[in-house]
């Protein structure tokens, strides 16, 4: 125990020196850090009570409406939470990190090395979890006059359950699985995404049966059949058990599932004791030799742009980060799909068309900026320790940066397709479907640029191995604050054209010139920012 | 016209003065190492020719050519390895000294050839096709080497040759820098290790405090090992 806390203490000691290497700034960026995820929970909230307010003039009937997506909501988190555990847990067995590395040579018994890991993972997630799932449970609980201390607690009691449930069973299927995935990264990566999409679909169709849609038009007798008959509406389900905690108190299926918790986290920790300290040397000291295609050599023999395919490789041959652009492209995928089922078919009171669009545009953009602050960002910093190559190279510093534009706006397509995705299958009327396409693609290509440019402008080579890091650093939130701010002009301008407010050509035209205004004004700074450099 | 001429160069960090008013004069067919102890300001000099530092006052050119006011003109005609060779794991050895060449204005049959005939001087052939991410420092070392004489620069410029390195290694490197310098060109190396600059230096400049205090021609009846 005393070594636990040892372990604890450091981490502890580290975040003091993170603050103390610098007071105001470090301050200045934890407060925006904490902005923008209360910004997030409270958008999440406002939604969710527009959703949920709708549903409360439906009454009983819509109370019980509700409890269902409440229930779906539950579901969905714990497959996502499920696959991210294994993904995670995965890279952290495959990946050595320099820490868990040292404190491998150091004569600390294992017990505490993997309690303090799955620790640390678990508070990590559970905090996350937190902000998502916390807004959601608070504005059911406001539209039908639940909220109380009670629902409080019981809702943190069933995130634990479900964090610790999918953070332990993604460790075991991770430490089962890690052996076949040496060497095979790329192949198990596409077998996983596929299995994870291949799952949400599969989840999507089961919470939202084509029974859902006719529910909202049907009688009191036929909502009873109907309702009964949905496939969530299962008690034996553990996720019903968990829902009911929340929506209707504790009962004895609350009892089953704290144990059921219990005794998954029980099986997990033992296992892990005895294999995640053995399963991370076995891998570390396999020998990985293998010969890469010639594929690419060839390409950078012949392609105009060398530095281009230079870059590509820096994000698809990392399994990590193509993993996460995956991972992320998918949630984004899963999230507009299940909007798409959560709201065809429904009656649309009044605004309703208003705030699908924006609602859909927003997050559309949100997830977009996720993206690309992970992505393209960082792309200047991930030179690294390898800066001192490039910038000694007889190459001028404008095409290393036409490089990274030449990524950023390459990184586009996938956004582009998730765009249209998002207004080809959700029910807008036809009239909005082009024009929102089309100012989607001009902010995603112009975010792209902004993100670029200000990663130039002080890039930080020392973090470059970590374009997490990167992303959360003080530069990183400053262009997250003003990706916002862009977004959140955007939303306003798209809110004014759909109320008809303003025309369509002043929206895209007032859009454009900011997009081309900052652009210019950005690359001029990062150009000569770049020559600045010191590495 | 000498390859390397600095002027009054100096660098500074803060009050931290790192290299203070060097003068050097490097000419062609030279072979120059720069040794002194840690902290000297070796690295931060070489750095500041290359270009990854700025230089706080003074001048330097390389081929006549100001490495401030023409930084392009003046990195054509050098090669340089950094003391840390890290370069871009997720690429192949081969991928790597592709690119080099690529950037450096080779294409086709002509950089396919230079590539075939330096590989050999380095039992690497091996390793070529497998990702960096694996490579030992040493052979980290190799391959930066063998890129920064893909483009047959008149000037290397390399801190740190051998560390990392097998002695057979050490014993290649130094004879290819000899070789080098033999056929018109010149070399400009940092090293701690003294036996090293010894056997393959022409010159050696001592540094200490930012200074280079004191100049000398090897020859065999000077031992280096007294001087630091």
């Amino acid at each position: 125990m005393y070594i636990l806390g040892t372990l604890f203490r450091a981490d502890l000691i580290l975040m003091k020196r993170w603050f103390a290497a610098g007071i105001y700034s470090r301050l200045f960026v934890a407060s925006l850090f904490f902005l923008l995820f209360g910004g997030i929970a409270y958008a999440l909230y406002g939604i969710s009570n527009i959703f949920f307010n709708n549903l409360a003039a439906f009454d009983r009937y819509g109370q019980m409406t509700a409890a269902y997506i409440i229930h779906a909501a539950i579901a969905v988190v714990l497959w996502l939470s499920l696959t991210s555990s294994v993904a995670a847990a995965s890279g952290t067995v495959l990946t050595s990190s320099p820490s868990l590395t040292y404190l491998l040579t150091l004569p600390v018994p294992r017990v505490w090395i993997t309690t303090w890991t799955y620790l640390k993972t678990i508070s990590a997630n559970l905090t996350v979890m937190l902000f998502v799932f916390v807004p959601v449970t608070l504005s059911y609980a406001g539209a039908f006059d639940m909220l109380s201390l009670g629902f409080l607690l019981r809702t943190v009691l069933v995130l634990s359950c479900l964090v610790i449930v999918s953070g332990s069973v993604g460790m075991l299927v991770a430490l089962a699985l890690v052996g076949w995935l040496r060497g095979h990264e790329y192949h198990f990566s596409v077998i996983g995404f596929g299995l994870f999409f291949g799952g949400m679909v599969w989840i999507l169709k089961l919470v939202f049966p084509p029974a859902l849609s006719r529910i909202y038009d049907a009688t009191s007798e036929q909502f009873a059949v109907l309702f009964a008959g949905l496939p969530l509406n299962n008690p034996v389900l553990p996720t019903f058990w968990l829902a009911q905690t929340v929506t209707s108190g504790i009962s004895g299926g609350t009892l089953i599932a704290v144990l059921l918790t219990a005794a998954v986290l029980l099986i997990s920790l033992g296992v892990q004791i005895r294999r995640f300290v053995p399963v991370i040397l076995a891998e570390h000291s396999r020998p990985y030799l293998k010969n890469l295609p010639e594929y690419w050599k060839n390409r950078l023999s012949h392609f105009r742009y060398p530095l281009l395919i230079k870059d590509w490789l820096s994000l698809v041959r990392l399994p990590s980060e193509t993993g996460y652009g995956l991972f992320l492209i998918s949630i984004a995928a899963f999230f507009f799909l299940s909007l798409s089922y959560g709201t065809k078919n429904i009656s649309h009171p009044g605004n309703w068309q208003v705030q699908l669009i924006v609602f859909s545009f927003s997050w559309l953009m949100f997830f977009t900026i996720a993206l690309l602050l992970r992505f393209i960002f960082p792309l200047v910093s991930r030179e690294g320790r390898s800066a001192w190559y490039l910038f000694s190279l007889p190459k001028p510093r404008t095409e290393i940066l036409l490089s990274k534009v030449l990524l950023a706006v390459l990184s586009d397509i996938p956004l582009f397709l998730l765009a249209l995705i998002v207004w080809r299958v959700l029910p807008f009327a036809a009239g909005y479907r082009q024009i929102m396409f089309g100012a989607s693609i001009m902010i995603i290509f112009f975010l792209s640029l902004f993100q670029t440019f200000l990663g130039a402008i002080a890039p930080n080579f020392s973090l470059g191995h970590d374009p997490e890091k990167v992303s959360t650093s003080g530069m990183g939130i400053l262009t997250l604050g003003l990706s916002v701010a862009v977004t959140a002009e955007a939303c306003m301008l798209v809110s004014m054209m759909i109320t008809g407010r303003i025309s369509q050509f002043l929206m895209t035209g007032v859009l454009f010139a900011v997009g081309i205004f900052l652009t210019v004004l950005l690359w001029l700074t990062a150009g000569k920012a770049m020559q600045r450099y010191e590495w | 016209m000498k390859v390397v001429e600095i002027r009054n160069l100096t660098k500074t960090f803060g009050t931290f003065i790192a290299v203070d008013s060097v003068n050097l004069s490097v000419g062609k067919g030279e072979r120059y190492a720069l040794i002194g102890p840690n902290g000297a300001g070796k690295t931060t000099l070489l750095k500041m020719l290359v270009g990854l530092l700025l230089p706080g006052s003074g001048n330097a050119a390389i081929c006549g050519h100001d490495i401030v006011r023409e930084p392009l003109a003046a990195k054509k005609h050098f090669g340089y390895v950094s003391d840390d060779p890290s370069a871009y794991d997720y690429l192949t050895g081969s991928e790597f000294l592709t690119m080099t060449g690529r950037l450096r204005g080779l294409a086709g049959a002509e950089l396919d050839k230079r590539i075939a005939r330096l590989v050999p001087l380095f039992p690497i052939s091996g390793i070529l096709r497998q990702s960096m991410t694996r490579y030992s420092r040493g052979n980290k070392q190799k391959i930066a080497f063998l890129a920064s004489m893909l483009a047959e620069p008149e000037l290397l410029i390399i801190d740190e040759p051998i560390v990392g390195l097998d002695s057979a290694s050490i014993d290649t490197m130094g004879k290819t820098l000899v070789d080098y310098a033999a056929r018109g060109n010149t070399v400009l190396f940092v090293t701690h290790i003294l036996d090293f600059a010894q056997k393959f230096a022409g010159r050696v400049g001592v540094m200490h405090m930012g200074r280079i205090t004191k100049e000398l021609s090897i020859n065999k009846s000077i031992k280096l090992g007294n001087l630091l």
